[in-house]
């Protein structure tokens, strides 16, 4: 190598170096940046991980539904005989998915519950005199809450309303001679949208009681107690909690609402529930009220809860 | 055919206890046994047609004496049943902190109760008393099935519908 060389290479050196600072401090600048979205990122991921533990919880709840096969059966029978419209079917699901992610209920309970209120026949009742009627079988006294006492629930329930409608279309009433006025329950959306709001009040009101005690609980077995009390009243539930917390103690009362096996095998408990809705009513009465809570409960949880969890046998049982 | 009088009294003996186990097993039981606490509707129900909201008031203190004592030392089930009861929905604030109803009753009509009994027989008491009613059919029975109200939440809206009549 001769010594013109050495000097081009020094040369090059020279020339390489004004050239590698600017771009030794762009590379810089950009891992710095590179750095700061990661971190900006991974924190969100952080919140992610914290919310996936709440769908975790979540994943109680079946994504496709119905889950059990009486209810897909006689869905199918609906559908066939033209019962339920496909048109209907539609509107009742996009404006049941519409409500529960607001209002941040499982899809699939609130429809779950509403076929097992009214099979989905949103004029269930209109020839009747019927003390409830339409998609939720709601009654006068249903309609009084919606109507007037939503500022005890949670303050953006009545936001809801305005969302969906664009309008407050309250109040709503069975209105059977204006079936396509939206404050007529029996319009869909209105009527889904109602039952939602209801269904999500019974949740208020149990979470906002357990959260004042400071008792623990998982957000979709405290759902599947709202659901009961959607259908027998709170009252029904909390005396079933007064029974339960009595007779075994807060630690077995704290399974129940963390525990699905434990609300399970509770809920399907005859005696327990007439004996707890004995406190309310007369033998006759509470037994024939703790049979038809027995029943509607086993029917929303088989219809709305993933098929996952319903098998009775544990998991290594199944294991092949 | 003639029937010997052994036989005859034998089948009349099968069928006199089988028609008292019948009346025994299936006779429709009532939650309380208790008539002084069963009557003190009608007791508050009276006082209100003779002395007006005042004698209500003063007859519902000492009413509510009386079952804060049962509550403390109930003699059985069925009585401390029936004084949790009346509780609940004339004074829900002497229930035990353990009961879950407890903040439900104060929320949802006991505030309404104590705004009537300060304006009874105004529209404004009325008022109170629609939303009050209301409060408990959500809470007992939404969906107003043959099951009804219970007999205590029934007996507490017929007092503060009197007392709310304007």
């Amino acid at each position: 190598m001769s010594k013109s060389d050495k000097k081009l290479t020094r040369a090059d050196i020279y020339q390489l170096k004004t050239l590698i600072l600017p771009a030794f401090v762009v590379i810089l600048t950009s891992i710095s940046f590179t750095a700061l979205i990661w971190l900006g990122l991974s924190q969100d991921q952080t919140s992610q991980f914290i919310n996936s533990h709440d769908s975790k919880e979540r994943s109680l709840f079946a994504i496709n539904y119905p889950a059990n096969g009486p209810f897909q059966a006689e869905l199918t029978d609906l559908k066939s005989q033209n019962i339920l419209k496909k048109a209907d079917e539609i509107e009742i699901q996009r404006s049941i998915l519409a409500a529960t992610d607001y209002l941040d209920i499982p899809p699939s309970l609130l429809w779950c519950l509403l076929f097992q209120e009214s099979r989905l026949n949103h004029l269930d009742g209109i020839e009747s005199d019927k003390a409830s009627s339409g998609l939720g079988q709601f009654s006068r006294f249903s309609f009084f809450e919606i109507n007037h006492q939503l500022e005890r629930y949670s303050p953006n329930v009545s936001n809801l309303i305005f969302l969906t409608f664009g309008r407050d279309i309250r109040p709503i009433a069975a209105k059977r001679g204006d079936l396509v006025s939206l404050s007529s329950y029996y319009s869909i959306p209105t009527a889904v949208t109602a039952s939602a709001i209801y269904l999500h009040n019974r949740y208020f009101q149990l979470s906002q009681l357990l959260e004042k005690k400071g008792i623990s609980y998982r957000s979709d077995i405290l759902w599947l107690f709202a659901m009961m009390a959607y259908n027998k009243g709170s009252r029904s539930v909390l005396s079933f909690w007064n029974t339960i917390y009595r007779k075994n103690g807060p630690e077995y009362f704290s399974e129940l609402l963390n525990n699905y096996d434990f609300f399970r095998s509770n809920t399907e408990d005859t005696v327990l529930l007439t004996k707890s809705l004995n406190k309310i009513w007369e033998e006759a009465k509470a037994k024939s009220y703790a049979r038809e809570l027995r029943i509607h409960t086993k029917n929303i949880t088989s219809c709305a809860v993933s098929p996952m969890f319903q098998t009775t046998r544990s998991l290594t049982e199944v294991t092949p | 055919m003639r029937t010997s009088p052994g036989r005859s009294i034998s089948i009349f003996l099968i069928l006199t206890l089988s028609f008292l186990f019948y009346i025994y097993r299936f006779k429709p039981k009532a939650i309380f046994n208790d008539t002084a606490l069963t009557d003190s509707y009608q007791m508050l129900m009276r006082s209100i047609s003779s002395g007006g909201h005042v004698k209500f008031q003063e007859n519902k203190q000492a009413l509510k004496s009386r079952i804060a004592s049962v509550l403390k030392n109930p003699k059985n089930e069925d009585e401390e049943n029936h004084a949790v009861n009346i509780a609940l929905y004339l004074f829900p604030e002497i229930l035990p902190d353990t009961n879950f109803e407890k903040e439900l009753a104060i929320e949802l009509w006991g505030t309404f109760e104590n705004a009537i009994e300060k304006r009874p027989r105004t529209s404004e008491a009325r008022m109170k008393f629609e939303e009050m009613k209301s409060n408990i059919w959500n809470y007992e029975n939404p969906r107003l099935t043959n099951v009804g109200l219970s007999f205590h939440a029934e007996e507490t809206l017929k007092l503060y519908h009197e007392l709310s009549l304007p």
